[in-house]
């Protein structure tokens, strides 16, 4: 049985000096109040509730904090400094240094209002008083009906301000009273009494939102169809004209190789420009207010990796955001014990959440950001991976980039790279090409009005469109690359700013190809899923988006799979010369080969450099000569995406982390900030 | 601020791509089209032909109408960017029979020089002397030569200005696409004339002048891995593509239709050669001498900015090509007259005064023009230093309006036959590509590359409709690859063959039973 929110909440909050002193409120029972008792200390009208915004309500609420031994007089000083700079509720500030504990905080905020404390673990709310259509509002505005009195309805909060007493009254009726409690009690109780209603929300919303672009199906009928007519005419006709055939398969294979490359070539010419850049400046970051700045929400999906969290954790504490309007969801399996032991004894500070997702299939990281979505309050949101170290200033820059850019952009993905790029041969062939992606190629499609396969991480996006589009597809392994595409085709924007996040990069090869299997395996189910109806496909995103998506994601894994096939077929060639394979090969087909072989995979590894030479990381550009070895890698993966496509689709292959010596020194460092 | 409103839908972000072309370089590309133009036309009625560009139209009639040849014949022997650049004007009606290589060197010369008017318009300099100064260069006999000649090394000139444009960029700082561009230029001059590996040997030891510090004090083996390796690739790619065909990676370099080839064959017949050949100091003091004295110019580029150390870099890069190409060229004896390779001065300086303008160092532009126009006598000596046979007769055709002596006469009349006499004919065009031109296209020819040509040579045994072969006791006539496969054809014919066309060294033989 996992641990209550109370042994949880006080576990998670870390205070920041010695234990203080037992509190002996006055007006606080020490027992959990009776119905009844609340109900007799409930009284007033709640528009009468103090604005906590208000120097008055703030400064009887931190002396009264003071007096109970909370904090300290220094701590009540930078909390106010923080409070008008940040411009967020005092309490919000407090917990967001770890010097308060949420429960404790819950109970100044009751005494100071004279209103009642709850504790929801010993007392918790009615379920039937619960609606399932206002279940995320619970979660995102912090607040649950209690219980019913009559006519009367109590509403435990854990922001009780005037807006709370309004949404409450809206939602539950006119005849209602308040009481306090810790927002842990409420995301506790939301998740054990709606577990069932979060979790197919999860699972379920996009598939009956939009079952068109599900990839819970992985072939249509009409796919099925189309590539056994194909297949069968394929068949009859080798056996009626075999060189007609394969020269017609070959010359395929040539036509659609050659534009991969060129469309690649015609990225990296405009990706190298340097106004393409959506340049986010250091003197408009610092031009930002924070206390202007919006409430971020933060996922952190995980599944057994506990030991790299410190290095988010200290990443995200030192970002350049006002830490008050940080909303950090921890997004763990429920029974991954072992992380959510490791995040519990950490005693992060209480913006730090954890989301425990309940076990369903597919398990999968689309679906676990899906059920957190739901608790997320942040009119933005983004998602890092646990080993991640994104730039200080990048949630500022997102939110300039996000005022410059036109009003339909959803998302703005930020750049991804290694901090471990020269740790052995695969981080630089690595690091070669996320830099390519991610500082030539997305840049380029921007401009191009191609749509922009997301990132696994770093994505921001504007919250509600995230959920009017119903998030991620959780049955799609490279949700990401999905999500970019269909946020295109609903008319949206996705752009890409100047900001890094700093990841680790695979230092083992079979750990490297369980991961590109599986992004391979979801370039391909997101191929299928906006390849079932090209036409409407084509209207949506235009002709550069629909050939772009042909060539860049569609090429991407063609590529990998017929590049052993052409590499063994020209080996043989050399080695015998012979020429019995000179019939597949006529004059305008062996031009087409040749144009591939040489300039074709020429272009291909000079473009390899690029990336690295723009980020000035100058010591990799050397190794994209080495380029063809990687290919042989893709390949390798690409085979093992398409068996697994076919047999195991919704499969997650779990990447496995910290395995590079950089990672570990990062956690050194982590560890003692 | 983020709103949480929904926003409107299908906007979309400015595109932030750049034209090429400015609207001064549009205006000013006409007239001086039609100046060029009107040149090229004085030279071409008085019967002047460039035998290179000749050929060159002779491959692309070629290439036009067979696939094997377009193939095989892509270059794969002969620098691909001259023949492919032309390939469009075989569609345009009223050039098939050889003009136009002219049309297609007036045009980019005319296209250069407006774009260097453009240049100079962005960087403020005044009307009057932009219009000057682009006059002066077009005057120039280097240039005239160039643009007016069907020479291909038009199209280097280009690819040296951007050279020059583009070092002075990265000496700058600025990356991402000027090396790139860079890159590219290096390999499209070597696709369009071999000897530009000479510009890239000496731009090796040179590039750490023109890297920018900070990559100069990271890893200079970046910058050369960006800036070279699409040169090294082309390089070993057509090595690879002549192994495969020829079984000789290096047939491109020293066969007969390659520069170096051809320039080593000539050689003996070569004044500068003759003279100079093999040596390197004697013709290094030359280059120096000939390029202050068509391009004074330098001098005073040089002088004025001597403070100015970027500049500094570029020019001594600049002129270290200019001069070095020569020199290795002619102590290789692969270069058959100066010309060919110090017309890199024309770029370099046109090139080094838009730099100087771009700083704004100076304002004195008659200071300028006026050594431009000092260029002028002085190139001309030079040009009319041992100058080749067809320049000497481009100059007299310019001038004189008629050429001392005809060219190619026998061949053109054997053109001329065989587009009244269309029958399928095997032909060597190494040595008939005027009659190919003449002809006015090569379909039903079999030339060199095509499956009929190559089974009569191994099999030695004519059977195709008809034939065509030199005297092989005249000329070069002995080089014809037919008649090294049948020797006994001119002299006596072939058992089934009749002659219908002997006239001066050329004798064309067809089967009986063809009408």
């Amino acid at each position: 049985m996992p641990q209550g929110p109370q042994e949880s909440a006080d576990s998670l909050v870390r205070p920041a000096g010695p234990e203080p002193a037992p509190v002996t409120a006055p007006l606080l029972d020490q027992e959990a109040p009776s119905v009844e008792a609340v109900l007799r200390m409930l009284s007033g009208d709640g528009a009468a509730l103090p604005n906590p915004q208000t120097i008055e309500f703030r400064t009887r609420l931190g002396e009264l904090l003071m007096r109970e031994g909370r904090i300290s007089r220094e701590q009540l000083a930078e909390a106010l400094r923080l409070q008008e700079a940040w411009g967020s509720w005092l309490g919000d500030v407090l917990l967001s240094k770890g010097w308060i504990k949420a429960i404790d905080l819950a109970r100044a905020l009751a005494t100071q209002l004279r209103l009642p404390f709850l504790n929801l673990m010993e007392e918790p709310p009615d379920p039937s008083l619960l609606r399932k259509e206002h279940l995320e509002t619970y979660a995102t505005r912090l607040f649950l009906p209690w219980r019913r009195d009559g006519e009367t309805t109590v509403v435990v909060t854990a922001v009780p301000e005037p807006s709370s007493w309004d949404l409450a009254r809206r939602l539950c009726g006119p005849n209602v009273r308040l009481a306090v409690t810790s927002k842990f009690d409420i995301i506790w109780q939301l998740q054990r009494l709606a577990d069932e209603h979060f979790a197919d929300y999860a699972l379920n919303a996009l598939r009956r939102f939009d079952a068109q672009h599900s990839a819970a199906t992985v072939f249509t009928s009409a796919q099925l169809a189309l590539g056994w007519v194909l297949l069968l005419g394929f068949l009859v006709w080798l056996a009626l004209d075999p060189i007609m055939a394969l020269t017609a398969v070959n010359f395929f294979l040539a036509v659609v190789l050659t534009l991969t490359f060129g469309l690649r070539a015609a990225l990296s010419w405009v990706g190298c420009d340097d106004a393409v850049d959506a340049k986010v400046t250091d003197e408009e970051v610092r031009a930002l207010r924070d206390v202007d700045m919006p409430t971020y929400t933060v996922l952190v999906p995980m599944y057994k990796e506990p030991d790299v969290l410190p290095i988010l954790a200290n990443a995200l504490r030192s970002m350049d955001y006002p830490l008050s309007k940080l909303d950090v969801k921890l997004v763990l399996e429920t029974e991954d014990t072992v992380t959510i032991e490791a995040a519990k004894k950490l005693n992060l500070e209480p913006f730090f959440e954890i989301i425990r997702v309940p076990y369903s299939i597919p398990k999968t990281k689309p679906k676990a950001c899906n059920y957190a979505i739901q608790f997320a309050r942040g009119d933005l949101l983004t998602i890092y991976d646990a080993e991640d170290k994104p730039e200080p200033d990048q949630l500022k820059k997102a939110v300039v980039a996000f005022q410059k850019a036109p009003a339909n952009t959803a998302c703005i993905q930020g750049r991804l790279n290694y901090f471990n790029s020269e740790e052995n041969w695969l981080t630089r062939m690595f690091t070669l090409e996320y830099s390519q992606w991610f500082d030539v190629y997305l840049p380029a499609l921007e401009v191009l009005g191609i749509p922009i396969p997301l990132g696994g991480t770093s994505n921001h996006f504007r919250t509600t469109i995230l959920r009017d589009v119903r998030a991620w597809d959780p049955f799609n392994v490279t949700e990401d690359a999905d999500l970019g595409l269909r946020l295109t085709k609903r008319g949206y924007r996705v752009g890409v700013v100047n900001s890094t996040t700093y990841e680790e990069a695979n230092t083992s090869i079979p750990n490297w190809i369980r991961q590109r299997s599986r992004w391979i395996k979801g370039y391909m189910q997101t191929y299928l899923v906006h390849m079932r109806n090209p036409i409407r496909l084509y209207r949506a995103v235009g002709g550069a988006g629909f050939w772009g998506l042909q060539f860049f994601i569609g090429g991407t894994f063609f590529a990998a799979l017929v590049f052993p096939i052409l590499v063994g077929t020209y080996t043989f060639w050399l080695l015998t010369r012979s020429q019995i394979l000179d019939v597949f090969f006529p004059p305008l087909i062996l031009y087409l080969s040749m144009f591939s072989l040489l300039v074709g995979n020429g272009t291909l590894t000079y473009v390899s450099m690029l990336g690295a030479f723009k980020r000035r990381l100058y010591r990799l550009v050397p190794y994209a000569l080495t380029m063809p070895l990687y290919w042989g890698l893709m390949s390798i993966a690409g085979y093992k995406a398409l068996w697994q496509l076919l047999h195991n689709p919704f499969f997650w292959e779990k990447t496995v982390h910290g395995l590079s010596k950089q990672t570990a020194a990062e956690l050194e460092r982590a560890k003692a900030a | 601020m983020a709103s949480a409103s929904k926003p409107p839908l299908n906007s979309s972000a400015p595109k932030q791509l750049r034209p090429i072309l400015g609207w001064r370089s549009v205006l000013a590309l006409l007239p001086l089209a039609g100046l060029l133009a009107w040149a090229t036309i004085r030279v071409l009625e008085a019967g002047f032909i460039n035998a290179e560009a000749l050929s060159r139209w002779a491959k692309v009639l070629g290439l036009a109408v067979s696939d094997a040849g377009r193939f095989e014949n892509l270059g794969v022997m002969s620098p691909q960017v001259p023949v492919h650049l032309l390939m469009p004007f075989y569609y345009i009606p009223g050039l098939r029979q050889g003009a136009a290589p002219y049309l297609f060197s007036c045009l980019l010369g005319a296209l250069l020089l407006a774009l260097w008017y453009g240049q100079l318009a962005r960087r403020a300099v005044p009307r009057w002397a932009r219009c000057v100064a682009v006059l002066l260069v077009a005057a120039h006999p280097f240039f005239l030569w160039l643009a007016t000649s069907g020479s291909k090394l038009i199209i280097s000139l280009f690819l040296h200005f951007a050279l020059a444009t583009l070092l002075a960029r990265i000496i700058s700082g600025l990356e991402g696409r000027q090396h790139i561009l860079f890159a590219f230029v290096l390999v499209m001059g070597f696709l369009t004339d071999e000897r530009f590996l000479y510009v890239f040997l000496l731009l090796v030891p040179l590039m750490p002048f023109v890297m920018p510090r900070r990559m100069l004090l990271k890893s200079p083996v970046s910058f050369y891995v960006v800036a070279c390796t699409p040169m090294l690739f082309s390089f070993l790619s057509w090595a690879y593509l002549n192994w495969v065909f020829y079984r000789d990676a290096w047939q491109f370099l020293v066969g007969q239709e390659s520069e170096f080839g051809a320039a080593l064959q000539q050689a003996p017949f070569t004044p500068w050669l003759g003279q100079y050949g093999g040596q390197f100091l004697a013709p290094l003091g030359v280059a120096a001498a000939t390029l202050v004295l068509a391009f004074p110019a330098i001098l005073l580029l040089a002088w004025r900015n001597r403070q100015d150390r970027e500049f500094r870099k570029i020019l001594l890069v600049c002129m270290a090509i200019g001069v070095g190409t020569t020199t290795l060229g002619t102590a290789t004896r692969t270069l058959t007259h100066p010309l060919e390779t110090s017309f890199v001065a024309i770029s370099y300086t046109m090139a080094l005064i838009s730099l100087e303008a771009h700083r704004n160092t100076h304002s004195r532009n008659w200071a300028l023009l006026a050594t431009l126009a000092l260029g002028l006598p002085g190139g001309w000596a030079v040009f009319t230093w041992i100058p080749t046979q067809e320049q000497s007769q481009w100059r007299s055709a310019l001038f004189y309006r008629e050429t001392p002596s005809a060219r190619f006469t026998s061949e053109l009349a054997l053109g001329d036959w065989l587009r009244e006499n269309r029958q399928p004919t095997m032909i060597d065009d190494r040595l008939a590509y005027p009659a190919v031109v003449a002809r006015g296209n090569a379909e039903g020819l079999l030339l060199p590359y095509s499956e009929g040509f190559q089974q009569t040579i191994r099999n030695r045994r004519l059977s195709v409709p008809q034939v065509a072969v030199p005297d092989p006791r005249h000329g070069d006539g002995f080089k014809d690859s037919i008649n090294n496969a049948l020797p006994d054809l001119y002299p006596s014919g072939a058992p089934g063959y009749r002659l219908v066309y002997d006239h001066a060294h050329w004798r064309v033989y067809r089967q009986r039973k063809q009408p």
